[in-house]
């Protein structure tokens, strides 16, 4: 019977079907698709969607596969759809700085695109060589600059879906203005592929700054606390500045006793020079010597490794969760989760962005046997003082067991009423999002 | 039916008090305006002081199936608050408290009806400001300002209301109170902030605001080149952007916009200038210091005549007076405008700018242009007699035609202004009918009576792919105008 409902999909143009072990290579969490589609046009995605929802399949899209463990595991996985033969730049004019670009193409090669014409989109990704962007924006996901630079629904100017209807609807444009109708791309942008499947996405983009310096410290004891007060009255506003601690090996740089800070600095020349003096005699007055220097490329290959700590696992035996709250009290949070792991005998390590009030924790057991029986401890914890926390990822019996979006917001009636209006059937990413929508 | 209404007055005033409740036709008409050219006469205007009052006013209007329509301070440029089938007008201009600032956390907590301006003033001494800035900011509201996803000269490098916008407090259709969005980043579930910025009243109506407020630059430069003509200045912005400069604001008046402005502030414009451009930097000293002089040498290059750079505050305030009141000038050209508000792809200014000139000319009318050249986001000024029915219609078929090319130029009809009743036909220029589906789709499963603001934003008639769905609604919605206009009689 099943056989039966996959059979409308063979019969799609341009619709690249696998099934059997070759499917096995997409994966969502610990689990393999028997089936998935690559769709190589819009029109093809949308007929594959459509497709789906009438036989009653459940869907998951797949762009680089980098984020596939975040929110509950999906009810079913029928058919993934993956979206890596939609890729490349749709249109790029440098002088509108503007740009359109297919959802499955990878923030790799959409920087040096953009690179070569001395411009950017200053949203960072974990592991840039495989993530897409579809997933950037399905995830929503904010790196460490995000606090300066925006989140993607910031410089989203344009979105094209495909709906489990089979039709295509688009909002706003490729202009840098527009209030033309609903901006459900913002809708779209963090709903994690609940709604609709993104294939098309149109960004606003700038200039790369000229001098780009990254700025790395070890932090003595006792500096941890007042390096922050510090960050906040530097003259220039960094592009992103973290207190760090643990990591070992994922970081190009030595750590202290308290960890090490960590800060982008991004302008004209002479404006980074000062910068950079500023910077060092606000670390000096906080008790911290010495700092690495990271110019120009090497400034940004140490920003992209920060940026792929947001998707460090230890296979099987780890969690990580996004904690949110004011920059002021990140620090003592930090320490309390420092706290919970020596007594649940876990490794801690924590990333805390001091520019957007949100602390990186991954807790790691030495076995998974051993996080199966110590991260229940942990995760009520930090329910307790910090409902609000996301689990990034986890294996699939905690997403399961856990609410890993925090509590439900008190717009989650409103928020089903649009699942129900957009994807009626539930083909999409089923259960996987707040409230298991 | 008359007692029907009678008691459906009282049930509202006993929700805002007497003086919260206006029903005396003379000061009705007061709402029947806003800044665009369209009018509709409310049936009861209501000024709540609390977001309870606004969720009561709410369920009592979804029981009833009266419609309801917010309203700021009225400044709007789409029509959005005209209740243009009748029915309550709800003003949230007695909410303009501002309820907290953090400075530390770089927000601010603010009641709707709070005018934008008074935000910024309020948070100036301590080295802040409110970005958005909207040239009708002296007067216009926050809550307004969200519904409109309002811009201004400043969201080049700053952002629009959407990119400052924290969290929400909303009264939802059917008089719900929920909060959407989070002061701290990254809250769960769909980005409800992102769409009720700019849905026009349509889904919610906004009660409370956090947004974010930011530390002033530390050096800011303006300066003012004048250039022969549009082309010329259009193309200075190009070359501006082409260097790897993104001024804080970019800004251009034409030559008979120049002469209004002049004649109204007295700012010391060239008149004599074929356009001007406004141009703004601001970033820390090193920055602005290296870029201003390339910015100048760019501007002479592209046959700039002059380029003046303001040297203190007080000279930098008189290059933007003239800007921000333009539209107030216009009245000493013309007896009325008409505004339009198309977007597109900066590079095609030059030639969208000549078809904006072609379609006045077409249709006998002038045309002064002062716009955020910049965002490439045009604000054609039609200037013509609105007691002149016949002006009036070549007015807006003088629109109509503007907001094609700007859609050919691969832009968009409305770039700040809304879409509201004025452009709603115009939708479909844009839009394929499944995008049109959706849109409607959305607003269904926000407000499915479609109770708030009807009649805004989609297309008003019939044609897309949901004709049949749309017209069942549309006659609901008769049936509900009907209703709204019997419970009028009473007044
Ligand atoms: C001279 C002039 C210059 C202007 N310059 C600019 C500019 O530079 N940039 C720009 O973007 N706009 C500009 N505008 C347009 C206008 O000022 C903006 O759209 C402004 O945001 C409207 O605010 P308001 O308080 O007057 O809202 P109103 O006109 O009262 O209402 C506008 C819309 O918002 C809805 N609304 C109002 N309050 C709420 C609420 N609390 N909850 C839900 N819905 C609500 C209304 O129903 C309506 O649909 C200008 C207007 C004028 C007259």
């Amino acid at each position: 019977m099943l056989a039966d409902a996959y059979a409308p999909l063979r019969e799609i143009p341009d619709l690249d079907v696998i099934d059997g072990s070759q499917a096995g290579v997409f994966r969502i969490g610990e689990q393999r698709a028997r089936l998935a589609v690559r769709p190589r046009t819009h029109a093809a995605a949308a007929a594959a969607l459509r497709a789906c929802a009438a036989a009653g399949l459940h869907v998951v899209p797949y762009g680089g596969g980098t984020a596939q463990t975040l929110g509950h595991p999906p009810f079913r996985i029928d058919v993934v759809l993956a979206l890596d033969l939609l890729r490349g730049i749709h249109a790029y004019d440098p002088h509108d700085l503007t740009l359109s670009v297919e959802a499955g193409t990878t923030l790799a090669e959409l920087a040096q695109t953009l690179a070569r014409a001395g411009q950017h989109l200053p949203l960072d990704g974990a592991q840039p060589a495989r993530a897409t962007v579809g997933g950037l924006l399905a995830t929503g996901h904010a790196g460490w600059r995000a606090g300066t630079y925006g989140r993607p629904r910031d410089l989203l100017i344009g979105l094209r879906t495909a709906l489990t209807d089979g039709s295509q609807a688009l909002s706003g444009g490729m202009v840098v203005k527009n209030v033309t109708g609903y901006d459900l791309g913002k809708l779209h942008a963090g709903a994690l592929g609940t709604l609709g499947v993104i294939l098309r996405a149109n960004f606003k983009v700038m200039p790369l700054a000229p001098a780009r310096r990254f700025v790395a410290a070890a932090l003595p004891e006792g500096t941890r606390a007042s390096v922050l007060t510090r960050i906040d009255t530097l003259i220039l506003r960094p592009s992103a500045a973290l207190v760090l601690r643990g990591w070992e090996g994922e970081l190009p740089w030595k750590s202290g006793d308290e960890g090490s800070i960590a800060v982008m600095l991004e302008g004209a020349a002479g404006e980074i020079d000062r910068a950079t003096r500023d910077l060092r005699s606000a670390l000096g007055a906080a008790g911290i010597p010495g700092a690495s220097i990271f110019d120009q490329a090497r400034a940004d290959d140490a920003l992209a490794q920060l940026n792929d700590l947001w998707g460090s696992e230890i296979g099987g035996r780890s969690a990580a969760y996004c904690l949110r709250d004011d920059t002021t009290r990140l620090i003592s949070w930090a320490a309390m989760l420092e706290r919970i792991a020596v007594t649940e005998q876990m490794a801690v390590d924590f990333a805390a962005d001091l520019l957007d009030g949100r602390l990186l924790v991954r807790l790691a057991a030495p076995t998974g046997h051993a996080l199966r029986s110590s991260l229940p401890s942990c995760e009520e914890f930090i329910r307790k003082e910090a409902p609000g926390a996301r689990l990034l990822h986890a294996p699939e019996w905690a997403r399961r067991e856990f609410p890993v979006w925090g509590g439900e917001p008190s717009a989650i009636a409103r928020m089903r009423e649009i699942k129900r209006a957009f994807d009626p059937a539930g083909t999409l990413n089923a259960g996987r999002y707040v409230g298991k929508i | 039916m008359i007692e029907q209404s009678a008691s459906f007055t009282q049930r509202l005033r006993a929700i805002v008090g007497d003086d919260g409740l206006l029903t005396d036709p003379q000061q009705l008409r007061l709402y029947m305006y806003d800044g665009s050219i369209e009018r509709a006469l409310p049936l009861a205007v209501v000024l709540p002081r609390t977001p309870e009052q606004v969720a009561a006013l709410v369920r009592l209007c979804h029981a009833e199936g009266v419609f309801l329509t917010p309203r700021g301070a009225g400044t709007g440029l789409s029509g959005g608050s005209i209740p243009l089938c009748g029915g309550v007008v709800l003003s949230l201009a007695r909410m303009k408290a501002i309820l907290s600032v953090d400075t530390e956390n770089q927000m601010a907590t603010v009641e709707p009806g709070l005018v934008n301006l008074d935000l910024t003033r309020h948070v100036s001494p301590k080295g802040f400001q409110y970005v958005p800035d909207p040239s009708s900011q002296g007067a216009c509201t926050i809550g307004g300002n969200v519904a409109e996803n309002s811009g201004g000269p400043h969201t080049l490098t700053g952002g629009v209301t959407t990119n400052h916008v924290l969290e929400l407090q909303l009264v939802l259709a059917d008089g719900t109170q929920v909060s959407v969005g989070s002061q701290a980043p990254d809250p769960p579930g769909p980005d409800l902030v992102g769409v009720v910025c700019g849905s026009e009243g349509t889904i919610a109506i906004v009660t409370r605001i956090v947004c974010r407020i930011v530390r002033k630059a530390e050096c800011v430069r303006t300066m003012l080149a004048a250039f022969d003509s549009c082309r010329a200045a259009s193309e200075a912005v190009s070359a501006v952007i082409a260097s790897g400069i993104v001024p804080t604001a970019m800004e251009m008046m034409d030559h008979p916009a120049l002469s209004a402005i002049e004649a109204f502030s007295h700012a010391g414009y060239p008149v004599d200038a074929g356009a001007v451009l406004l141009l703004e930097l601001e970033a820390l000293r090193e920055e602005v210091e290296d870029a201003a002089p390339r910015v100048v040498e760019i501007c002479r290059a592209g046959g700039a005549s002059e380029v003046r750079v303001a040297r203190n505050e007080e000279e930098r305030e008189a290059l933007w007076k003239g800007r921000k009141k333009a539209f107030g000038a216009m009245g000493r050209i013309g007896p009325s405008y008409y505004v339009q508000d198309g977007v597109i792809p900066r590079t095609r200014l030059p030639e969208v700018l000549d078809r904006v000139e072609e379609a006045a000319r077409k249709v006998g009318l002038r045309v002064a242009n002062v716009f955020h050249a910049g965002d490439g986001n045009l604000h054609p000024l039609i200037l013509f007699d609105d007691h002149d029915p016949d002006q009036a219609k070549r007015a807006i078929a003088a629109g109509e035609e503007i907001l094609r090319a700007c859609v050919e130029a691969g832009g968009s009809i409305t770039g700040e202004h809304g879409v509201g009743m004025e452009k709603r036909d115009y939708m479909g220029l844009q839009f394929s009918e499944a995008t049109l589906a959706a849109f409607t789709a959305f607003r269904d499963a926000c407000d499915p009576g479609h109770t708030l603001n009807p009649y805004k934003l989609l297309p008003s008639g019939l044609g897309c792919a949901e004709g049949g769905k749309r017209q069942k609604t549309l006659t609901q919605m008769q049936a509900l105008a009907e209703r709204n206009a019997a419970i009028g009689e009473a007044y």
